[in-house]
Order: C-alpha cells, then structure tokens, then sequence
C-alpha cells in the first residue's frame, strides 16, 4: 500500500534495503577479488651487462647483433665509423622487435613499417618517440653496457 | 516514480522473458512438512558450485601447470599475490563444504527414498554428480604438485589399478603412463580445470531441469500421515518465499567459508622429494578416509584373493547397488515402507561416520 | 540472374585465391634470417639478486590470521547479519500474506 505523498510502499522501501545489503556484501567481496586480478608484477631489469672483447670484435662495420637486458631485447649496431651503439630492440609504437637495416643504415619495425635513423631518433611510420639508448663503455677486457641515460626515455618497467 | 518501475519492468520482460521466470518460479510449490530442511541442500550445493566456478579460474590466472612451476606458483599465490592467500583457502574450503553438503544431500535423498518413481533419473544424474564431486575434489588437492600431493597422486591411482580387467588401463590412462611424474599433473590439470567441471555442468543443467518438472519429492511418511488424517501437505511458493530462504542459507554459508578460511588458510607442504620415503601418518583427504579405513582393515589375502581388489571390488558392488537403488528398491517403487533399504541407509551412514572418525583420530 | 552473377563473384574470388599462391606474393610473412645473437652477463641490482624461490617460512607467515583480517571478518558478518535479519522480516510479511490467501490467489 503505497501513500499518495511517499515515493515508494513500505514494502519496496523494504527490498529496496535488502537488495542495497546483497549488493555491498558483493562489494565488501569483490574489493580483495579485484586486487588480486590487479597484481603488479615488477620484473627485475639488471644494473648493467656485460659482454667479452672476443664477441664484439666478431662484429663487423654496419652490422648489428641482438642481446639480452634482463627482460628487455638490446640491439647491439657498429657504425660504419666503428662506433659501437646499444638501444632497446623494442620499437616505441607496439613493441615488435626491430631489424638493422645495413643497406639504408636504419633501424625498421616489420610490424607496421617504422623507421629508426642510425642514433635511434624516429624518422618515418607511427613510433611515436625514439628508441631508448644504452650506454656502451670499455671497462678493462669487457665491454659494459648500462640502462638507458639519464634523462633519456625511461625503458617501462612491467 | 512507480510508472518508471513498472516501464522497467515491461521492457525487461518483454526482452529477457523474466516474467515467464518467475511466474514458473511462483507456480512450484515446495512442501513444508519437518523433513523440508533437506531441500535446501541442493540450493546449497549450486551456491557453492558457482562459488568454485569463479574462485577456480581467478586462481588460473597465476597457477602454473607444469611439473617444475606448479608448487612456485601456488607459492607465489599464497604470498605474493595481494589476498592470493584469501581466494586460494576460499576455493579449498568451498571445495570441502560442497563435498560435506554433498554428502548430506546423498544421505538424506537415499534415506527419504527421493529415488522412487518418477525420480530414478535425478537419482541417477545426482550419483553421476556425486562421483564427479568427489574426483574434482581429489584432483584439486593434487595441483599444487607438494609431497602430499605427490603421495596422493601415487596411492589414488593405484587403487583404481586393482579392479580385475580394466584395471591395468584405469591407471594408465589416469597416470599417463606407468609411472607419476610431470605428465600425471598434465592429466590431472587438464581433468580438475577441463573435463570435470564442464561434465558436472552438462550432468547439473539435467538434474535441476528434472528436479524442477517433478517437484519436490515428499517423504513416504508424510505422505501416509496426510492420507489417513485426509489433510493436505501444506506448501508454499518458490517465489518469494523459498528464493529468500534460500539467500540467507547463502549468505550464512558464505560467512561460514570466508570465516574458515581466514581462521584456517590452506597449507601448502614441502616440495617433492621423489626419493624420500612417505610421511608417518600419511592419509588421504578426509572425504576417502571412510575407504583408507576400510582397506586398512581387509587382510593381505582374502582366500587367495588380494586384499585390495576384495576390498574395490567390494566397495564398487555396494556403490553399484546405491546406484540402481530406484530399480532395486521395488517395495519403494510401488510406494510401500522398504525397511530394508532403510536399513542399508542407515547402516552406510553409520559406516561411513564411523570409519571417516576413526581415519581422522587414529 | 542474381544467383549467375553471385556464382561468378564467387568463381573469381576462388581463382585469385588459389593464383595467389603462384604469384610469389607471400601469403604468410617470411621468417627473418637467422640473427645474431652476443652472449651478456648480468650485474643483477641488490633486490633482483634475490632469489624469486619462496620458502616454507613465507608461506607459513602469509598463512597467519593478523587482526586486519579479523576485522574484515567482522565487517562481513556484521553485513550478512544485517542482510539475513532485513531478509527474514520480508519473509515474515510474505508469511502474512500467505495466510491472507494473496500468493495462493495466483496459483
């Protein structure tokens, strides 16, 4: 029985409560559910890795080699001048792995045609920023390589 | 405001048919009489099912499948994961109630004789549950691949290797091979997380539509009563009453499993030692404790019968006479008193509490 | 007519598919050549030196009832006591009207 001045009869006042009750013991449950779906994962990225003289030396001029930073894929490039470059092998747009080009001397992503020029600056197709650099430097009788500069682009942690 | 509700209402029904829903639900009467308590078990039992099914593959999402990976992940789960450890012991304790209730709901359908015509076939899909309850059970407790898990995994499958004729092929098939190694944990994921539950499904979508065509089965004692004092059974609609009796049973069990596995968190042992030699006191899960029990009491050689294939054997004819109790219950059939039946009801019952007892305590 | 003009659509989208595999158009992309590949090895920071392997005592401490989890437990019973008593007194008044004949009118 509903009053013509209220919004509801006391009855669907009533459900109305116990049906607002279920929904927060959902709630109340779904809470520790939905943290544990949304668990970060914080892969460990090394301080540095190194590499022996002996493999390096097998690099020729204009060629590249892949290889591993902790989780992330590295691109090892000497120049045509016999400097030594490093980037993150993961392209900036959808993180496809990308290939040194020794013909054009540009880094190309197969995955929808994007363009890295020879100091990792992006040039032509969607990346939207430049691959990230590594530090490459001689310490003794290997050759260290380091995480992206200061102030470079930040590699995404997972 | 109330034109509003009643627009919602015509669109949604119009859409969704939920008006043909409920007035089904409106129409099924369940009797109120003392033995109605029971009925409440199979709502029971989907609750906890549907709380499995959810539970079950949260947990996929970090459970790794593999010999070498399952106990690290369970591990991961039980520490890193934000409340890894609250869902995983949800999943374990509901697991063990809906087992629990199971039995309950088995007990009490076989001692009120629930079996008798038009109801052999819910019978029959119900013992088909049943069994498959009790393997998912079995199987679950095997996944996280922990020395309990390996020893389970290697007496559970030998035993089945004891029935005469098929036995040789029960093992192998549950083992994957002659030995328990990484590809048994392979079987028992793809059993636990594939075949089971989509079996139990199909088995269940069967049971409820029966159930819900033949009504609720009242107790032939009830029955005689009515007849002889010439008065009806007193019954009251599904919708709303019963639909509410049925959320506060949910709700109570949902606070009852929460409660026991923020109290009691599941284990997890140590990690397989293949060399090391079983645990003293090793038993299985409590719900096969009533068969270890009776297994342990069977001597060596029963007239020059091994006593393990007496024993299954056994135990499969007593379970095989469960089974075709609708066509072996003929006084039942034609609505009689069956005291025998009554007998070996309340005869099992007691074995079963009896034996799972003495499993636990000694 | 329609059905020979979708028979023949049909006939010409069959034949480009099967030309192109003769044409050398690649229908599935090329595999790379084989890459070169140079050996590292890690400097691991202080955290990533840490084993991932968790040990029994991890396990057992995240296993231990806290009283964080105590009042959570509270919280929940404390909202199910108030669902079933909001619950049972809605039954209560479907009783009543039970026996007032309202529902068995429908039936």
């Amino acid at each position: 029985m509903k009053i013509k001045e209220s919004l509801l009869s006391r009855r669907d006042f009533f459900t109305g409560l116990i049906y607002g009750s279920l929904c927060s013991i959902a709630a109340y449950i779904a809470y520790p559910v939905a943290r544990f779906l949304f668990h970060e994962k914080k892969l460990p990225l090394p301080k540095a890795v190194t590499m022996t003289m002996a493999d390096i030396e097998k690099l020729a001029p204009n060629s590249s080699a892949y290889f591993q930073y902790g989780y992330l894929p590295g691109i090892l490039v000497r120049t045509e001048s016999g400097d030594l470059k490093a980037f993150s092998a993961k392209c900036t747009h959808l993180d496809c792995n990308v290939n040194y080009n020794s013909d054009t001397k540009t880094f190309h992503c197969a995955c929808h045609d994007g363009y890295f020029d020879i100091n990792g600056k992006n040039i032509a197709g969607p990346p939207p920023t430049p691959l990230p650099a590594f530090t490459v430097k001689q310490e003794g009788d290997v050759m260290v390589i380091t995480g992206p500069e200061e102030g470079g682009e930040k590699i995404k942690t997972a | 405001m109330e034109e509003q509700n009643i627009q919602v209402k015509k669109a949604l029904d119009e859409r969704l048919m939920l008006g043909a829903l409920i007035d089904l639900a409106r129409k099924k009467l369940v009797p109120v009489h003392k033995h109605t308590i029971w009925y409440y078990m199979g709502a029971l039992l989907l609750i906890l099912f549907m709380i499995q099914m959810i539970t079950g593959p949260i947990l996929l999402f970090y459970y790794k499948p593999a010999a070498e990976t399952a106990y690290q992940s369970v591990a991961e789960i039980m520490v890193k994961v934000p409340y890894g450890w609250l869902l995983r012991s949800v999943h374990h304790w509901a697991s063990n109630l809906m087992i629990l209730v199971a039995f309950v709901h088995f007990f009490s359908t076989f001692l009120v004789k629930a079996y008798r015509r038009p109801r052999e076939f819910a019978w029959l899909t119900g013992m088909v549950m049943f069994l498959l309850v009790l393997f998912l059970g079995y199987t679950g407790y095997t996944l996280p691949f922990d020395e309990r898990a390996f020893f389970a995994l290697n007496v559970g499958t030998d035993m089945p290797g004891a029935i005469p004729v098929v036995g040789a092929y029960v093992l192998e098939f549950l083992r994957g091979g002659a030995q328990v190694g990484a590809h048994t944990l392979n079987r028992f994921f793809a059993l636990h997380v594939g075949v089971l539950p989509l079996a139990l499904l199909a088995v269940l979508a069967i049971h409820i539509i029966l159930v819900q065509m033949h009504g609720m089965s009242i107790p032939l004692s009830i029955e005689k009563k009515a007849q002889q004092e010439k008065k009806k059974i007193p019954a009251k609609p599904m919708f709303p009453h019963f639909v509410w009796h049925d959320a506060v049973n949910g709700l109570v069990l949902v606070g009852l499993l929460f409660t026991l596995a923020v109290c009691m968190p599941s284990e997890l042992g140590s990690i397989i030692d293949y060399l090391k030699p079983a645990p003293v006191g090793v038993k299985p899960d409590w719900f096969f404790l009533w068969v270890y029990q009776i297994l342990k009491w069977i001597p060596t050689y029963v007239l020059g019968i091994e006593g393990e294939i007496v024993g299954i054997t056994g135990l499969a004819m007593v379970a095989a006479v469960i089974f075709c109790a609708p066509f072996v219950d003929w006084k039942s059939q034609r609505n009689e008193r069956s005291p025998l039946f009554t007998a070996f009801a309340v005869i099992s019952l007691t074995v079963f509490l009896v034996c799972t007892a003495i499993g636990f305590f000694f | 007519m329609k059905r020979i003009l979708a028979s023949i659509l049909l006939l010409a989208c069959a034949a480009l598919f099967t030309a192109s595999f003769f044409a050398g158009a690649p229908a599935h992309a090329e595999e790379a050549a084989a890459v070169k590949i140079i050996p590292t090895t890690e400097i691991k920071t202080e955290e990533g030196s840490g084993a991932g392997i968790i040990s029994a005592e991890e396990v057992e401490k995240a296993r231990a009832i806290t009283a964080e989890r105590i009042y959570w437990l509270i919280g929940l019973w404390l909202l199910i006591v108030l669902a079933a008593v909001l619950i049972r007194w809605q039954l209560r008044d479907d009783d009543k009207l039970y026996h007032e004949g309202y529902y068995s009118r429908e039936l």
